[in-house]
């Protein structure tokens, strides 16, 4: 290029002209990947999202989308069993919606009505579907809970009932005084009596001893008593009497705090004790249950006879609920705005805090106004709406309500209803009234073991439940009842079998009510079923004198292991009560009876003193006549 | 990667020649924008839609960029209190709810406080850098590359074949 080329050549704008073209092919590249590629991502979006909410894979048959009008086809989404992930919890063979542009040119996604069709439950996989690992840490709190609750709930009244009947109730070998915890109790007494004995022992060689009584003793020899009579010396000796006095009463105040201490100890350990007697109460029903003699209130036959199987239930529903706080949290109070304010030092760039604007017509990020259920197929027919979901209630103001409709014939489920209510506007409200009124019951057994079983061999079953959480406040309700009952029953010893048939024949329905009321961590619990009065009447007569015995007996058996702890205890804190006071009183006495010796002493020559000042006054006066 | 490397190359070259200072500090300014910006959003968009038209040096908003998303990664959280405080404002309530509510605009996320606060300082620090950046370059070209220029090592370079080579091939092609 030539130096004339270079000064011909016109300056160049500041639009860069040439930019027009890859502009036109980068939207072009767009357009396409919209049109070929847009489906593909929305299934693999869909398919991420909602194994991460369902807890195990969510697979998606395929996606149909249009973007004209923003409305999308998806087929087949199947849901698998966390539990079990060889199937499917349900599977949804169709879901169509349509988005609004209004909410989409507002980054909001807004669907007015979306339509589920073709609902099948607890279908076969081809494969086995992933399970998202559960956050061990998050769970734990709540699953160590419910997992103690279950083993309060676990045992087989019915097997200990006939092992007590056939004489191998109560484990023979089995060590009464293992895991004692009166007896621990005792121990650790003991050890403290030791310890604080040690402790006092140090105050002790502080206390007052006889060469310090000894020399108060000279300092009141060495007074001179007879000056109190002298006029001029009286006050100094009425000092030094007042002082020795002083320090007398000093050294007994040490014998007097002394003595404080002593109390306070043995009124500590004297406390200690007064919780022993609870713990005994304690350590005979852990050997009674450890010997699996059995309970027989009905109260606790019933929570082993159902309490697995409500407590089954409430995880469920405490799994749900922990869910929909997670995606639609309540309110959060300014003590919660405060203390999750995010942290900045430890991502690479801050998530920051997203701010809500909110008017009464605005959109949340996610409304789905209206789902429309309508499915019919061979498994049976399902209808209902779900209302109003959202990621925030608080913008459009109003809950979520759900009413589901269904029978399923091919599998026996007839009169299925479940309404539901979640209301996170402000705090946590959720509430479900679940109701079956018929379905199918099959090999449930209600308590089985080598020597002896009760099992609901076929039977139809009804249920009405109702489940609450405010504020992480749990309310369950359950009513159960099965009837036309065939059992299957059965016991190794000849008295257990037909106290077995006898229940069988005369339970021919079984009806159980349970409640659970509190925060999960402290539930209260009442189970009643008819079934538990049963066996109470039938096997009570039986074993009644059976359970004394053994509860005597193991009674008698703490009772004799704790015996050495409790007798060394008692002579420990005997004697640390006779060794100290003792030591205690005689100190005290001696400077007592030495405080005496000064003030009668000093008593006694003041009176002296008095009659030969007077005496000398009458002298002087001899023979002056007024 | 060849039109990244095609664009710093360009940097370069503009920095060297007698020209084109605005362009690069325009190009820096725009990489406060893009580098300050925590996520991909509108304003984004819009800024790569300017670099594209405009013509702004390219590279010099590559490294701009670059450089101010490290400024960026430290100053977070000064972004965020910035941005909190301008979104807490009640006089600018009203105008934040109509902007939430409007189409396209919520794509900027300028309700986050880390977006709004980057948002609001590179909008003021902007037209400083330009500013700055112009006039340091025009005292790099004196001060600097003048001197390198006379240095006896930058005429053993143009003394060789390869430099003349690259000079020919550039003034036919470029």
């Amino acid at each position: 290029m030539s130096d004339k080329d270079k000064i011909n050549k016109k300056p160049k704008g500041p639009i860069r002209t040439g930019a027009v073209v890859p502009f036109i092919m980068f939207v072009v590249l767009v357009s396409v990947f919209n049109i070929f590629f847009l489906d593909m991502t929305i299934k693999k979006t869909i398919e991420f999202i909602g194994t991460k909410a369902n807890g195990a894979q969510v697979d998606v048959g395929s996606v149909d989308t249009s973007i004209s009008d923003l409305r999308a086809v998806v087929t087949n989404i199947e849901f698998t069993n966390p539990d079990k992930p060889m199937q499917n919890n349900f599977v949804i063979g169709k879901l169509t919606f349509q988005a609004l542009w209004d909410g989409i040119l507002r980054a909001k996604l807004v669907i007015n009505e979306a339509k589920l069709e073709d609902i099948r439950v607890r279908t076969k996989r081809t494969s086995k579907g992933y399970v998202v690992p559960k956050d061990e840490a998050a769970a734990s709190a709540t699953k160590e809970v419910l997992d103690k609750t279950k083993k309060e709930f676990e045992g087989n009244i019915l097997g200990d009932v006939a092992a007590l009947l056939s004489g191998s109730g109560v484990a023979k070998g089995m060590r009464v005084e293992d895991n004692l915890k009166s007896k621990k109790r005792y121990d650790e007494l003991s050890l403290e009596v030791d310890s604080r004995s040690k402790e006092i022992s140090k105050t002790f060689k502080d206390l007052p001893n006889k060469d310090d009584l000894e020399s108060l003793k000279r300092r009141f020899n060495k007074i001179k008593w007879n000056d109190i009579g002298n006029l001029a010396k009286a006050p100094k000796v009425l000092k030094e009497i007042d002082d020795l006095r002083k320090d007398v009463d000093k050294t007994k105040r040490k014998f007097e705090k002394a003595n404080k201490l002593v109390n306070k100890n043995i009124k500590f350990i004297q406390n200690g004790q007064k919780g022993i007697k609870n713990l005994i109460k304690e350590d005979m029903a852990s050997v009674q249950k450890r010997m699996n003699l059995p309970s027989m209130d009905t109260k606790t036959i019933a929570k082993l006879l159902f309490g697995n199987q409500v407590l089954e239930k409430i995880e469920m529903a405490e799994g749900y609920y922990a869910k929909i706080k997670k995606y639609l949290p309540p309110k959060k109070t300014k003590e919660e705005k405060i203390a999750k304010k995010p942290d900045y030092t430890q991502h690479a760039r801050g998530k920051g805090r997203d701010y809500q604007f909110g008017i009464p017509k605005s959109y949340p990020p996610i409304w789905i106004q209206k789902v429309v259920i309508d499915s019919k197929n061979d498994q049976g027919d399902v209808r209902g709406e779900i209302l109003d979901i959202t990621t925030n209630q608080r913008i459009i103001n109003k809950p979520t309500l759900l009413k589901i409709n269904g029978d399923f014939l091919s599998k026996g489920l007839v009169g299925v209803v479940i309404k539901g209510l979640f209301d996170h506007r402000t705090e946590a409200r959720d509430s479900v009234d679940f109701t079956v009124g018929s379905y199918p019951v099959n090999n449930k057994a209600l308590s089985k073991s080598k020597t002896a079983k009760l099992v609901i061999d076929k039977a139809r079953g009804n249920m009405v439940a109702n489940i609450s959480f405010i504020n992480d406040v749990l309310n369950f309700k359950m009513k159960n009842y099965y009837k036309e009952i065939k059992y299957d029953h059965g016991a190794k010893d000849k008295i257990m079998a037909e106290v077995l048939a006898r229940i069988a024949k005369d339970t021919k329905t079984i009806s159980m009510e349970a409640t659970a009321k509190g925060k999960i961590k402290s539930l209260k619990w009442d189970i009643r079923t008819n079934l538990a009065k049963a066996i109470q009447s039938s096997v009570n007569n039986l074993i009644k004198e059976k359970i004394a015995q053994a509860k005597k007996k193991i009674e008698n058996e703490i009772n004799k292991a704790i015996g050495g702890s409790k007798k060394e205890f008692e002579s420990k804190l005997a004697g640390f009560k006779k060794q100290y006071q003792s030591q205690l009183d005689q100190g005290k006495k001696q400077f007592d009876s030495f405080k005496k010796d000064i003030d009668k002493r000093k008593k006694k020559e003041e009176k002296k003193g008095r009659k030969s000042l007077e005496n000398e006054a009458k002298k002087l006066f001899k023979g002056i006549k007024f | 990667m060849t039109l990244l490397l095609k664009q710093l190359f360009g940097f370069l070259k503009l920095l060297n020649s007698d020209k084109g200072e605005s362009q690069i500090a325009a190009g820096l300014a725009c990489g406060l924008i893009l580098g300050f910006a925590p996520s991909f959003s509108l304003q984004t968009v819009i800024m790569i839609i300017v670099l594209f038209f405009f013509r702004v040096q390219i590279g010099a908003a590559f490294i701009g960029m670059f450089f101010f998303s490290i400024v960026a990664w430290v100053f977070d959280p000064v972004f965020n209190s910035i941005g909190q405080v301008v979104l807490e404002l009640s006089p600018l309530n009203g105008l934040f709810s109509i902007m939430y509510n409007l189409p396209i605009v919520p794509f900027t996320k300028f309700y986050n406080s880390i977006v709004m606060g980057s948002l609001v300082l590179s909008f003021i620090l902007a037209p400083v850098v330009f500013l700055l950046s112009r006039l340091m370059i025009v005292k790099y070209r004196v001060a600097v590359f003048e001197r390198f220029q006379q240095s006896k090592f930058f005429k053993a370079v143009k003394a060789t074949s390869f430099y003349k080579w690259y000079a020919k091939y550039d003034s036919l092609y470029n």
